[in-house]
């Protein structure tokens, strides 16, 4: 039985760039609501 | 303007024929642009100079004045003259089609010249100090609201010659299979268009109506409301526009192709479907909507449009990356970075252009639009530098990298100043990331948008920031003077080249 051939993924520096990029938003979005909590306190 | 209609000439490097009348429409539409991101640009130097402290050059009464002419001039006048004159590329040279009553697209030129001048020059009078969103129960002149729906009859007219073009090429087969990426991405942004001038209309014939004395009162929410499916949605034109630029450029500057075409269109379909819902940002402080329709459309629905937006984010390096790497530049991740054609103005202005959108503008836009966020950074200076992030350095700039192969290709002028030509992106775009982080770092500390002093000099109760943000406060002002100095030089390359460079024969007609 042939074996199926996976190619590579043709664009990993754009991946790393997008990796960065989602890293980025996550910790922006995630800041975000640490200054919210800090300015708007509940309780 | 008295171009045969039928006359055309072939580009020795596309292939694609320019129709004479096309040609003397995208060069009025883009000259117009040019001559009004110069007055915008004039105005943002003010405005900058008088919101550094250090400065603080004008008085209230003119600062105001200037900071509504801003918007006019540089989010409007420029970006949507120069998307007709990209709109015309797109469906006549893209598709070798001739245009769609070429007459009525010069009306709609007037229509658009003459109410943005209106419009200009109302305000420089004193007859409109109400900011760009004129919101009631502020009052303008009725020539100033008569002015705007000039401006966008213009333009409606001009998304009207697009879709007419398209049937043109379609009935008489001057193009084959589907619409090129490029000019499907165009329709997608003149379908929002449509959309969004006709709330234009919706809006500013009964505010014009009120102003002449015939209405007697206008809801305020209400005008919000619809305002903004105007005010916010021709934003999202321009981030339309500009992703169709940038897969433009990726054609131009090293010859990419689409990974997957289709996945790019359904991308383009989605913003269509749904990006209208981020005009809906602009009420999350409003009592008038629920919170449960505020968080359905601004913090679900919008995520289909940023969705989009990922893809796009996604393919267009993608597409640059395959490209590179099939010319051989394949050693680690980013070879094919490195050895890009930096030293050409086109992809620095693609990348700087892509990393401050999606860096800036696009993450910001996200956290900024979401419901228990926004109410942190609603009115802050925070706000200002996400849309500088989107539509300054994302939109504007991919616009002046295309400016640099359309002088060449369409207008058939040597660049004056190629050089400079070169660096421009690089000023303008670290100009803009100094400047809108600064912004929003600044905003982030509580500096509100809009104000003449936040110092408070006047103020009967006293109040000063904390010094880190005037520190920010300086750096926004040297990133933006930065940025200035970077689109003066973009002003003065293209106008020389436009007027004074050298006529190419078609014999030695290159890109740049």
């Amino acid at each position: 039985m042939a074996e199926e051939r996976h190619e590579d993924f043709p664009a990993p520096g754009s991946f790393v760039i997008i990796v960065i990029f989602f890293i980025t938003f996550v910790l922006y979005y995630f800041l975000n609501w640490k200054w919210l909590s800090m300015i708007w306190n509940i309780g | 303007m008295a171009a045969n209609a039928l006359e055309f000439r072939t580009c020795p490097i596309t292939g694609k024929k320019v129709y004479a009348t096309t040609q003397n429409l995208i060069w009025i539409n883009a000259v117009t642009s040019v001559v009004f991101l110069l007055v915008g640009g004039l105005a943002a130097l003010l405005v900058l100079l008088t919101r550094w402290p250090a400065v603080h050059l004008l008085s209230a009464d003119l600062f105001y004045r200037i900071l509504t002419l801003h918007p006019i001039a540089a989010l409007v006048a420029w970006i949507i003259f120069f998307e007709v004159a990209g709109l015309y590329f797109g469906c006549s040279v893209l598709l070798n089609s001739r245009i769609a009553a070429p007459k009525v697209a010069w009306l709609a030129y007037f229509l658009m010249l003459i109410g943005a001048a209106i419009v200009a020059v109302q305000i420089l009078i004193g007859n409109a100090d109400v900011m760009f969103t004129s919101y009631i129960p502020l009052q303008a002149s009725p020539l100033y609201y008569l002015g705007v729906i000039l401006f966008a009859v213009g333009a409606l007219t001009a998304c009207g010659i697009f879709f007419g073009t398209l049937a043109i090429a379609k009935a008489e087969k001057t193009y084959e299979g589907s619409l090129p990426l490029v000019t499907f991405g165009l329709s997608a942004a003149a379908i929002i268009a449509v959309f969004t001038l006709a709330s234009g209309a919706i809006i500013y014939i009964p505010t014009f109506l009120w102003s002449i004395g015939i209405i007697k009162n206008i809801d305020p929410a209400m005008y919000r409301l619809i305002f903004w499916a105007f005010g916010h949605s021709s934003q999202q034109i321009n981030v339309t526009a500009m992703v169709s630029v940038w897969y433009l450029l990726a054609v131009l500057t090293v010859g990419a192709k689409p990974v997957n075409e289709k996945i790019c269109r359904s991308a383009f379909v989605l913003y269509i479907l749904f990006i209208n819902m981020a005009s809906e940002h602009h009420l999350l402080t409003d009592p008038t909507l629920s919170p449960a329709h505020k968080i359905a459309n601004t913090s679900y629905f919008i995520y289909m449009a940023a969705l989009a937006s990922m893809i796009h984010a996604l393919a267009i390096p993608m597409t640059v990356e395959v490209a590179q790497r099939k010319k051989g530049y394949t050693k680690g991740a980013f070879e094919w970075l490195t050895k890009a054609p930096w030293g050409e103005p086109g992809f620095p202005a693609l990348i700087l252009s892509l990393l401050i959108f999606g860096f800036i503008g696009g993450i910001t836009g996200i956290v900024n639009g979401t419901e228990q966020l926004s109410i942190k950074s609603h009115n802050t200076w925070a706000m200002t530098g996400h849309f500088h992030g989107t539509v300054v350095g994302g939109t504007t700039l991919a616009f002046m990298g295309l400016t640099y192969y359309v002088i060449p290709l369409i207008f058939r002028r040597e660049l004056i100043g190629k050089k400079l030509a070169t660096l421009q992106p690089y000023i303008y775009g670290i100009g803009l990331i100094i400047f809108t982080l600064s912004m929003i770092a600044s905003g982030t500390l509580g500096v509100p948008r809009r104000h003449w002093d936040i110092t408070f000099a006047d103020s009967i109760i006293p109040f000063s920031f904390d010094p880190t943000a005037i520190l920010f406060v300086t750096l926004t002002a040297l990133g933006g003077l930065l940025a200035i100095i970077g689109g003066a030089i973009f002003v003065g390359v293209a106008v020389l080249s436009v007027f004074f460079g050298r006529k190419m024969a078609p014999s030695e007609a290159k890109l740049l």
